[in-house]
């Protein structure tokens, strides 16, 4: 036992540092795995937005300490360092693919009012991931990158973890904040009771020289692909790089055409025609719902390993924080159980399995599987009015289904086929809807240990 | 035999994550395959938007 660890932390994203960070300040011998070999580095496609620094998400209100460089979390009750910048962006335009469009907060207004009118931000995640290795280096907790963990394994009390590197750690307990598609959650099975809806990816490219329709604002395009497609695009934390990229439920669709016709064809090329590529990025991730019991034998699954598709930044902060303060709370208790670790376990059930239905998340992107792209070209372009902008996962959506509602005796009469479209798209059960995203080899349950 | 062209890959993850066998990890920030694992079913084929992983 002399090599053991109190807690080990499996994945060094935000969630995870910030588990090893909290961790380290209750006093605990910590290690923190990381496939990745630079760390802070981002490869993969991120949007790098904050969820919220308007609406209300998982019960706090995220807001900027710039004086001190600190993100707060108010009503939990923390503050994390925050060494990076950030970008207002003070509208949120949902296009169609010739350019009709449902605009949310008036842009020119908001702008005006600078941090009062903005709807949310854009961060810069290796700032925010440098930051928090930082505290966790000044705590002492014990970072490995490059292992690529592949399992645990529970006996007597203490929990072994495995890598591919054919290395092994030993702990009390372990934290999984490995991601969406969590190794630790699968070879746990507790992917077995989840629902799986298919297979996304993200594709894109990191861009200078864009010059969209407004310059900090938030944009979502219906495509004119036969395939559903969305282009999603923010500036980054910089004001000056943007990160336009096509997010697509179809593994295996041509996203690479895709998003080269719609930079260089159509309503949307002038936005590009200056532009200069610094980088592709791209995503792939199973599309599951919640785990409802995030822990088994010692392990504690946080963030995005648990989620139903994406904690977002403040997600993972919150649960990496709530799950490290559970371990810390169960080890001074000396209850090395599931009724140890309660205080993350009461969270999850109570913030996420009670309150947040994961269907509302994933009905957010049925409209291009129910409608064709003309269908929805029509529908915005009949929102004329400037709705209310917050930038939340759950909340949004309700405002522009209100603002659909509204127009429904239009819709109706002039086009009751789209009518008749639009109510099986708010009934139809989502399996049935997302039926074509699911494919031979998906999802992945064929190794369980 | 699949192998990830490192020309392409730009280390996202998606394939490691997404792989029924585990049998790809991230070795210096690039995925590589264990050809004693891969059974070959092409699903990091299918899912790379990068076009990184390849038969040969």
């Amino acid at each position: 036992m002399t090599n053991a660890y109190d807690l080990i932390i499996v994945g060094a994203g935000p969630a995870g540092l910030m588990a090893a960070k909290t961790a380290g300040e209750h006093g605990l011998k910590v290690a923190l795995l990381e496939r990745k070999k630079n760390i802070t580095d981002i490869n993969r496609a991120c949007s790098m937005m904050i969820v919220t620094l308007t609406g209300c998400y998982l019960s706090d209100r995220v807001s900027i300490n710039s004086r001190d460089q600190r993100l707060c979390f108010p009503a939990y009750g923390f503050t994390i360092p925050y060494e990076g910048e950030h970008q207002n962006f003070y509208s949120w335009s949902i296009y169609s693919y010739k350019g009709n469009k449902i605009q949310l907060g008036d842009y020119e207004k908001n702008e005006a009012m600078g941090d009062k009118g903005r709807i949310s931000a854009t961060y810069d995640k290796g700032a925010l991931l440098k930051s928090l290795m930082k505290e966790c280096l000044k705590y002492g907790v014990d970072v490995f990158p490059g292992h690529n963990v592949i399992g645990t394994q529970t006996n007597n009390g203490q929990v072994t973890v495995y890598t591919r590197e054919g290395t092994k750690f030993k702990g009390t307990f372990v934290i999984g904040a490995d991601g969406r598609a969590s190794r630790l959650a699968k070879t746990l099975g507790k992917n077995k009771d989840r629902i799986y809806y298919g297979t996304s990816t993200s594709y894109g490219f990191e861009m200078k020289g864009v010059e969209p329709s407004e310059k900090y604002a938030l944009f979502q395009i219906f495509l004119g692909e036969k395939t559903p497609m969305r282009i999603w695009m923010t500036p980054r934390a910089d004001g000056e790089t943007y990160f336009p990229f096509i997010s697509c439920t179809h593994p295996g669709a041509d996203v690479k055409g895709a998003f080269e016709r719609f930079t260089q064809q159509g309503h949307f090329a002038s936005w590009f025609k200056n532009a200069e590529t610094i980088r592709p990025l791209c995503i792939e991730g199973n599309m599951y719902s919640h785990i409802i019991d995030p822990y088994k034998d010692q392990v504690l699954l946080v963030s995005d390993a648990v989620w139903c598709q994406e904690a977002e930044m403040t997600g993972a902060i919150i649960s990496g924080w709530k799950a490290a303060n559970a371990v810390k709370y169960a080890l001074t208790e000396g209850n090395i159980s599931r009724e140890g670790v309660f205080v993350y376990l009461d969270w999850w059930k109570k913030e996420i399995i009670d309150k947040l239905d994961h269907r509302d998340m994933i009905r957010n992107a049925v409209m291009p599987y129910c409608l064709t792209v003309d269908d929805i070209d029509y529908l915005l372009s009949k929102v004329t009015k400037t709705l209310r902008s917050i930038l939340d996962p759950y909340e949004t959506p309700k405002i522009v289904a209100g603002a659909m509602a509204e127009i429904m005796p239009i819709v109706s009469k002039e086009r009751p086929d789209v009518f008749e479209k639009l109510k099986r798209m708010k009934t139809d059960p989502l399996e049935e809807i997302f039926k074509g995203c699911k494919r031979s080899g998906f999802p992945n349950n064929m190794r369980s240990s | 035999m699949i192998r990830i062209d490192r020309q392409k890959c730009v280390g996202c993850g998606g394939c490691v994550d997404l792989c029924p066998r585990a049998a790809i990890g991230l070795y210096e920030d690039f995925a590589l395959i264990n050809s004693a694992l891969c059974l070959e079913c092409k699903t990091c084929v299918k899912v790379c938007p990068m076009k990184a992983p390849q038969e040969i």
